[in-house]
């Protein structure tokens, strides 16, 4: 019975903090209650881990039937097992650290207490789609997340730039639920319920034809789009980016290590459905890939800090969804918790620099950084953790994952490769445009609270891999796998043997020569360490032949991928939108009549197709 | 001759399609539009009625006077719609309200 009360607190606290703090005046100390109410949530958390995590079976408490509608019957209960509990921790020790750093970072704004009220009702919106034990109660979670995302990238009401992104994420998110909805229809007519009881297992009423499919397949998709959306993936990635006009803290939380892993949370829940179809799998794998690749790329292009980070977010998510198709669900959910860390740890730093630059967001305006010494190690340990370099947390995940990825086809291996030669591209030039290439400018002094919170998160990037490991055999429990990804698993047990593994293998070779060259490629800095060779005329000549075809070819090269990106990415989904939006337009007349032939056409053709 | 329920439904269906086709094939005026509309849904309540006597309950025939208020209180609103159009644009020939076309 106790673990019900402290699944209770886990969950109420964060809302109850909420509503005391929305009733408060604007410019008292809500902070401090919500941050006591998230440390209590936190250290629930962690407790139910610790007790349930490692349990063989799932605990499934049943409260009481919710609602009733013919043979149809939803529950409402908590669904605990190893992945939601993971998740849980995760969710609220970050929400812990990013309501602290708020303290120091958003002291000087107006309706404080409405910001923290939507951090805490955000954390109780996760935590309910966490531990939902039905797909229902995980729809009324998922919608919870997106109002107060919503809420908190139009945070600063006076900017029209947040109004539209807010608006922009609110509405591409629509497009993700119709998918979840339409899942739901189809579980219900074909199952006849949506507990994950029944759910959670594979029945053959999933392999009944449909529309030239299979019902897991069409199910599958919905799932799938519901994920894209929330996981801003590559046709509905486009509001990812834009609502990074809200406050840092809520891009490092929402944006980047809580909310937007929904997604993979929905894949990885119903990973029996994805390994049911090599179908879903193809597009997954697609998806997913599509946006590691391209998405690094278009963060090459982009020089507003926040927004380098928001690529470097979809990209990292495109891993986690492409790895779900060879079914590795475990290094999916592994990676997302060692990315949580470290892509939280990256932008509460950009966080810390903008602060320091005075509001400065591009990344060629900035300077003397390398003065602050707690921004410089956070920047460097964070950058190092994505570009998964041993010992730091995001090793262990990427390597658990191009290992498998390695296991299955030279292909697939390749376009893992690619995606990480393109993450580490664009963090050495992130790195390199910041304190190597810099001009002279004022450094203000950072808040303790920031600083205190980069620290911690520091440890955390370096240790959380080690701690993740022994818990992987219990995660991977609750999934349906193959033989591979078993291998892996044991693998990564040996933690040390991994790293040689990884130090040996062609990623690691791959990052750590484009760390190397970059420095070279970026314009023509090398000249300045040429001095060695001045005597010697005809090489100098030579060399500068060399560097001169380098730079044609680079340029060359460059104005290709950024045409194609251009064209791909940018502008294809605005031109698609455009022709739809064009041709939707003609059925609005503004003429009476026409609506009303319109309304009984479509009364008709309904008719006719439910009978 | 013995009046029975497919009466009522056959001129209620009849009022209905009135209703209807006015409402479609008018394409001036906005007060016969609302005169259709009211029709409409006085056929509906006609077979309310109708039904409701068929199967010997009360529950539907008072309903019946709840739609009428609301119906009441909708012209109303409608009418005063009206009012404000033909302060705006000094007509009410809906020809001329397209500003939503595409």
């Amino acid at each position: 019975m106790y673990i019900l009360s402290m699944v209770m607190l886990c969950l109420f606290s964060p809302l109850v903090s909420a509503v005391i703090s929305r009733c408060l005046p604007s410019n008292s100390r809500s902070g401090y209650i919500v941050i006591g109410a998230m440390f209590l949530s936190f250290w629930m958390s962690m407790s139910l881990f610790y007790h349930i995590a490692y349990l063989p079976q799932a605990i499934n408490l049943y409260q009481y039937t919710w609602m009733r509608a013919g043979i149809y019957h939803i529950d409402f209960g908590f669904y605990l097992d190893a992945l939601s509990l993971v998740m849980a921790v995760m969710v609220t020790g970050i929400s812990t650290l990013v309501c602290i750093y708020s303290l120091g970072y958003m002291n000087h704004e107006d309706n404080l207490n409405q910001y923290y009220a939507c951090i805490a009702f955000f954390t109780f919106a996760m935590l309910w789609l966490i531990f939902a034990d039905n797909l229902l109660q995980l729809f009324f979670g998922w919608e919870g997340v997106g109002v107060a995302s919503y809420l908190l990238i139009g945070f600063f009401v006076k900017k029209k730039q947040a109004s539209n992104a807010s608006m922009k994420a609110f509405l591409l998110n629509r497009v993700g639920d119709l998918g979840l909805i339409v899942a739901m229809a189809l579980f219900l007519k074909f199952r006849g319920s949506l507990g994950y009881d029944e759910l959670l297992y594979m029945g053959r009423e999933l392999e009944i034809p449909l529309w030239g499919l299979q019902v897991c397949d069409w199910i599958g998709l919905g799932l799938l789009l519901a994920a894209m959306a929330k996981s801003a993936q590559m046709p509905l990635n486009l509001w990812l980016p834009d609502s990074m006009v809200g406050p840092t803290p809520i891009s490092a939380l929402i944006h980047a290590a809580t909310m937007v892993t929904a997604g993979v949370f929905l894949i990885c829940r119903f990973s029996f459905l994805f390994s049911l179809s090599p179908f879903l799998q193809s597009w997954c794998l697609m998806i997913g890939l599509a946006s590691v690749i391209f998405m690094g790329l278009v963060a090459l292009c982009e020089y507003n800090i926040k927004r380098i980070i928001a690529y470097s977010t979809i990209s990292q998510l495109g891993n986690m969804i492409a790895i779900c198709a060879l079914q590795g669900y475990v290094f999916s959910i592994f990676h997302l918790i060692t990315h949580a860390v470290f892509k939280a740890l990256l932008f509460l730093t950009a966080g810390a620099i903008i602060v320091a630059m005075d509001h400065e967001e591009d990344i060629r305006d900035m300077g003397g950084l390398k003065s602050h010494k707690t921004i410089h190690l956070a920047m460097i340990c964070g950058l190092l953790s994505l570009c998964a370099i041993p010992p730091f947390a995001g090793f262990f995940s990427k390597d658990a994952i191009l290992t498998l990825a390695k296991d299955s086809s030279l292909w697939i291996y390749t376009a893992f490769l690619m995606g990480s030669f393109v993450t580490a591209l664009y963090s050495i030039r992130l790195y390199y445009l910041l304190f190597w290439y810099t001009k002279p400018s004022v450094v203000k002094p950072v808040s303790r609270y920031i600083t205190s919170v980069l620290w911690v998160l520091m440890i955390l990037s370096v240790c959380s891999g080690f701690m993740l490991i022994p818990f992987l055999p219990a995660l991977s429990n609750t999934f349906i796998q193959s033989d591979p990804v078993d291998n892996v698993v044991v693998l990564l047990g040996d933690s040390l043997t991994f790293i040689q593994h990884g130090i040996s293998d062609w990623s690691f070779s791959v990052t750590i020569l484009t760390f190397m060259l970059f420095p070279i490629m970026h314009k023509r800095s090398i000249l300045p360490y040429l001095w060695v060779i001045k005597s010697n005329y005809g090489l100098v000549y030579l060399l500068n032949g060399i560097i001169w075809l380098y730079g044609i070819i680079s340029r060359f090269s460059v104005s290709v991928i950024e045409q194609m990106v251009d064209f791909l990415c940018v502008y294809g989904g605005g031109i698609v939108a455009v022709g739809l939006g064009k041709a939707g337009s003609h059925f609005s007349t503004g003429k009476l009549h026409h609506y009303v032939w319109i309304m009984l056409l479509s009364l008709v053709v309904l008719v006719l197709s439910v009978t | 001759m013995d009046v029975g329920l497919g009466h009522f439904l056959v001129l209620s269906l009849i009022v209905f399609m009135i209703g209807f086709l006015g409402m479609v094939l008018n394409r001036h005026n906005l007060i016969s539009i609302l005169m259709s509309l009211e029709l409409m849904l006085l056929a509906v309540n006609m077979n309310l009625v109708a039904i409701d006597a068929y199967l010997q309950h009360l529950d539907g025939q008072i309903m019946v006077f709840f739609v009428l208020a609301a119906s009441a209180a909708e012209a109303a609103v409608g009418l005063a719609i009206f009012v404000m159009l033909y302060q705006s644009y000094s007509e009410i020939n809906t020809e001329k309200f397209s500003q939503l076309s595409g």
